[in-house]
């Protein structure tokens, strides 16, 4: 699903050189789930951009699905990543003035879903993440977790072929991450690839594999057994 | 804290650039404007302030309804008004216009122009401060004059002037008074010379002279002029219907009973009942309210600029007033702080308007032929007040909106945009895409009105012809002939000739018309030589012109415009037809030709009826003549006239400055006067939308700002350009549209309005209220669309990130 060679992201402000990403390699296969750990200033967040067709690197080659998308304009990556990327966001990145409903529905419309379609697939995927009765409300009037669900179904909900998670439990209680945790770990159960980036030890014993960056470099990969000690919440 | 306060207001000056800009130049151009129209206000307002009649004289009007309002009245009024009503303390005659004369003393020879003939009361009227002699001398004979200092300077040097003896118009008087005038008035007279004779005191159609009536203090004036209508009724209408063996009751139905208007000697400069305000001029009301709606048009919007920026860029500054008041400071605190940051930059805005004012006041001074000065306290002060007022009023929104904001919300970052300062910001944005939509739909209608106007045929050729100024020589229709005949001989001159009305100048002379039982009504009465109408290319419709070959044509024969043969129903067949002519109904003279309408005043002045005599026929006025016309070969102009003024010298008149125009420069005068106002109000309309736009900008700029992070996630969701701009521009768009649909009625009311000012106009053109909702829509596409671009390419990794 994801290969990446040699890949290398440089930032540049008026006095410093940064580089984030280092000569890095990796290679996720369909259906894995993969945590990318490190400390502050690693490189994960810009992996993570990189792979979500965020954003492009100076060097190296990405195939994505066997295509070749490093050298790609912004709008053909616009388009991949419509059709093919689901994101979940530390903040949840919902559009305040947009309920519930409409937020969820918005990935489908720049996908040009018919309307009575969209309509179902939104109330499948609200019904599924368990927030249907929240339907009509805004954001705002929805607790941190309720946001997270909203946000992962807004992210579900084309039914995209990579889901990416930047940090989903940053922002959350231990309660309501646990529950997104397991909504992820359902996902993945159910076929879906998933790439995370986290922080948490915890949180990363839900993936199959964990791959912790230093200076923009892979220094340990570890599969996991996938036993999550419940114990330590 | 002072200091801390300076500092953050200055960087947030520097930081909101654009929003400064925005505020201080908008509001500078509506306070220039506004001390502009107030200086212009009061120095109209100043005329006749010196008076102490000022309240007490009142300006009387005649009016009909067959023959609108007249400026003038009949001596008979004057006497009857004073012996009937006992609130009529007296009554003025005067000329309406001054008369020009040389005054000589001893072979001295002075011409003025500004010479004012009037009854003897005319210093318990206009009481200018007497220098020497006195005024009760003055009213004791008709042969005594008065002159104003500067005048007598001229005349006398240095020495007093009274009891010297001067002879104007033939005519041998004793300087009684010299005078001087303290303030702007009414009458400005260089020398006040008196009615040579008392004027008839029963003539009642003799309409010739302005009349000023002078009230005990504190009479109803409203009161009076009813009374003044019931005595023009018992001694006017009743005895004449009683001559004509008719009742009171017929003949008000078909001949009308004539009332009064009046204005105040105060308010008579700025007053618009008429269309010449006297000798000196009046002031353009029309020219004051575009001015002054403008200008307040103008600080409204700058006022909406002002609170939309800042309430848009609270958000900018949550932060900073979340940090204060976990400090420890107080709603009142920071609101003071806020309001203290607006009123500085209306106070800054103010000296920038203080300085435009005098850069700009030369030319509107021009403009309006004024010489007013910045240095007005009254004025000044004024505006300052209403600096203090405005800046309070905008300074207390936004305030109260930032410091409401509540603390902890706003710095653990869940401070939300308030959905009721978006309703109310979005109204005041609409409420300037009207007041630009209203300037568009203006300037485009004013363009084609006057395009209208400036294009309208005139009716007669004015190229190649100089009107020479005839004044008061004795004999001058003699004269003219001799000219007539003599100037011919010049190889450059074509053809001489002449009609009292000199085109552009207008209509000086009329009388009653009655045509069997058509209700009689008031006709220009227009004097013409045999070639006139040839010479000036008036078209001949029915019959023919004057001609030397009908000896009858200088005893009893008209040629009536088209407009007096439809008011009498004979436009098909005019010839033939007998009409009773003048006041007393004494002549008969028959019609022998119909000429096409041409626009002998004005040509933004209606057509009025009118007819065309002989010179000869009308013995009366043969000598009272204005100019005569002279067709000119364009080559070698000044050298034609130096010949012609050497003529005219040697054989007709050596006193009097020999002064000429050429009918096209009148006209082109009046082209002039539109051209100026035109190029004024778009000149004012383009500010106005600029304004608008700059506003319309800013705010585009900071809520497409305070959008970027749900254009982020649309983006990574997705989104194409073309739809991020769209969610970005609908709000703008539907704002055009309802204000567009609210404008239409609005800017048809307002301009229908305009439009009927003018008696040729165009039918309301439908185009502009299509072409200015486009306009807007596309203004906005240019201005918010652009922002709205450069927002699809956001960083959407750092609004994603870091919100």
């Amino acid at each position: 699903m994801i290969k990446i060679t040699d890949i290398v992201k440089v930032y540049r402000t008026e006095e410093v050189e940064t580089t984030a990403l280092n000569n890095l390699s990796l290679e996720v296969k369909e259906g894995e789930f993969v945590s990318i750990m490190g400390a502050s200033g690693c490189g994960k967040s810009t992996l993570l951009n990189i792979i979500g067709l965020l954003d492009a690197p100076n060097n190296g080659s990405y195939l994505f699905d066997g295509t070749e998308v490093a050298k790609k304009m912004e709008k053909e990556r616009a388009g991949l990543r419509k059709a093919n990327i689901g994101f979940v966001f530390q903040n949840f990145n919902l559009i305040d003035e947009l309920t519930v409903f409409e937020n969820v529905e918005l990935p489908l419309i720049y996908n040009k879903v018919k309307s009575s379609e969209r309509k179902k697939r939104v109330n499948e995927i609200l019904e599924r993440i368990g927030i249907a009765h929240r339907a009509k409300h805004f954001p705002l009037q929805l607790s941190g977790g309720q946001q997270q669900r909203v946000a992962v179904a807004r992210a579900l909900v084309t039914n995209p072929k990579l889901i990416l998670a930047d940090e989903p439990t940053g922002n959350l209680d231990s309660k309501s991450g646990n529950d997104v945790m397991e909504l992820l770990s359902e996902l993945h159960a159910t076929g879906s690839t998933i790439v995370m980036v986290t922080h948490s030890g915890y949180d990363a014993q839900f993936s199959s594999r964990i791959i912790t960056l230093k200076d923009g470099e892979i220094v340990a990969e570890k599969v996991n057994d996938r036993k999550v000690d419940l114990l330590v919440q | 804290m002072l200091q801390t306060w300076f500092k953050i207001f200055f960087r947030n000056l520097q930081k909101n650039w654009l929003n400064s800009l925005v505020n201080i130049s908008g509001l500078t151009l509506g306070l220039a404007g506004l001390i502009i129209v107030l200086l212009y206000i009061n120095e109209e307002k100043s005329y006749n302030k010196w008076n102490p009649n000022k309240d007490d004289v009142y300006r009387i009007y005649n009016h009909t309804d067959r023959n609108g309002t007249w400026s003038v009245g009949t001596p008979a009024q004057a006497v009857v008004f004073k012996s009937d009503i006992p609130e009529v303390e007296d009554v003025l005659m005067v000329d309406h216009f001054y008369r020009d004369f040389i005054v000589d003393h001893d072979g001295n020879k002075m011409y003025s122009e500004k010479i004012a003939v009037s009854e003897p009361n005319f210093f318990a009227f206009f009481p200018f401060k007497i220098k020497a002699g006195s005024y009760s001398s003055f009213e004791k004979t008709r042969n005594q004059v008065a002159l104003s200092k500067e005048f007598s300077n001229k005349l006398f040097g240095n020495e007093s002037g009274v009891g010297q003896t001067v002879t104007i118009n033939n005519r041998e008087c004793i300087v009684a008074v010299v005078y001087t005038i303290s303030g702007k008035s009414h009458y400005q007279p260089e020398v006040v010379l008196q009615f040579e004779n008392p004027l008839p005191k029963n003539h009642w159609g003799n309409f010739m002279y302005a009349m000023f009536c002078k009230l005990t203090p504190d009479t109803d004036i409203k009161e009076v002029s009813k009374k003044m209508n019931n005595v023009i009724i018992e001694r006017r209408h009743k005895p004449h219907a009683k001559e004509g063996g008719i009742t009171i009751e017929e003949y008000e139905k078909r001949l009308g009973f004539m009332t009064v208007r009046y204005a105040k000697l105060a308010d008579l400069r700025l007053q618009t009942v008429l269309l010449d305000g006297g000798p000196e001029g009046k002031g353009n009301k029309q020219l004051l309210y575009v001015l002054l709606g403008l200008s307040i048009l103008l600080i409204l919007i700058s006022c909406v600029n002002f609170i939309n920026l800042s309430t848009a860029s609270a958000t900018q500054r949550a932060k900073e007033v979340g940090v204060k008041k976990t400090l420890g400071l107080s709603k009142k605190q920071l609101i003071l702080q806020y309001i203290s940051e607006i009123v500085l930059q209306v106070f800054i805005s103010f000296v920038f308007a203080l300085i435009l004012v005098e850069l700009i006041l030369p030319y509107f001074n021009q403009f309006v032929k004024t010489d007013m000065s910045i240095l007005n306290t009254k004025v000044l002060s004024i505006v300052f007040l209403i600096v203090v007022l405005v800046s309070l009023f905008i300074g207390s929104i936004p305030a109260l909106y930032l410091s409401n904001f509540k603390a902890i919300e706003v710095l653990k970052g869940s401070f939300s945009k308030s959905k009721k300062g978006v309703f109310a910001r979005n109204v005041m944005l609409g409420i300037q895409f009207l007041i630009s939509g209203f300037f568009l739909i203006g300037m485009l209608i004013i363009q084609v009105q006057m395009q209208f106007i400036i294009n309208k045929d005139v009716g007669f050729s004015k190229e190649q012809i100089v009107a020479i100024k005839i004044n008061r020589i004795g004999n001058e229709y003699a004269k003219y002939e001799l000219f007539k005949k003599e100037i011919v001989k010049n190889p450059n001159v074509m053809e001489a000739s002449y009609s009292l009305f000199v085109p552009g100048k207008g209509y000086i002379n009329g009388t009653d018309f009655q045509y069997k039982e058509v209700p009689g009504f008031s006709a220009a009465v227009n004097l013409s030589d045999y070639n006139y109408l040839d010479f000036a290319g008036i078209k001949v419709l029915k019959g023919r012109s004057f001609s030397e070959k009908f000896a009858s044509d200088t005893i009893n024969k008209i040629i009536v415009n088209e407009t007096l043969a439809k008011r009498i129903g004979v436009y098909d067949n005019p010839i033939g037809k007998k009409a009773k002519i003048g006041w007393s109904n004494e002549r008969e003279f028959e019609i022998v030709g119909m000429i096409q309408d041409y626009h002998f005043s004005g040509f933004d002045v209606k057509i009025e009826p009118m007819f065309l005599m002989h010179p000869k026929a009308f013995s009366r006025f043969v000598n009272r003549m204005l100019a005569v016309q002279v067709k000119i070969k364009m080559e070698n102009v000044d050298k034609t006239m130096l010949e012609i003024e050497e003529f005219w010298k040697q054989n007709i008149d050596n006193d009097y400055p020999f002064t000429y125009e050429f009918l096209d420069k009148i006209f082109a005068e009046t082209y002039e006067k539109y051209k100026k106002q035109q190029t004024m109000f778009l000149i004012l309309s383009v500010l106005v939308i600029t304004i608008a736009l700059l506003g319309l900008f800013a705010l585009a700029t900071l809520t497409i700002q305070q959008r970027l992070k749900e254009v982020a996630i649309r983006k990574t969701l997705g989104a194409s350009v073309k739809e991020i701009m769209f969610q970005l521009l609908k709000s703008f768009l539907k704002i055009v549209l309802i204000s567009s649909v609210a404008l239409i009625p609005i800017a048809y009311f307002f301009m229908q309005n305009w439009l009927e000012n003018f008696v040729y106009r165009i039918d309301m053109p439908i185009l502009p209220y299509i072409i200015t909702p486009l306009i807007l829509i596309v203004l906005v596409f240019a201005v918010v669309g652009l922002k709205a671009y450069n927002a699809t390419k956001v960083d959407l990794i750092k609004y994603l990130k870091f919100e």
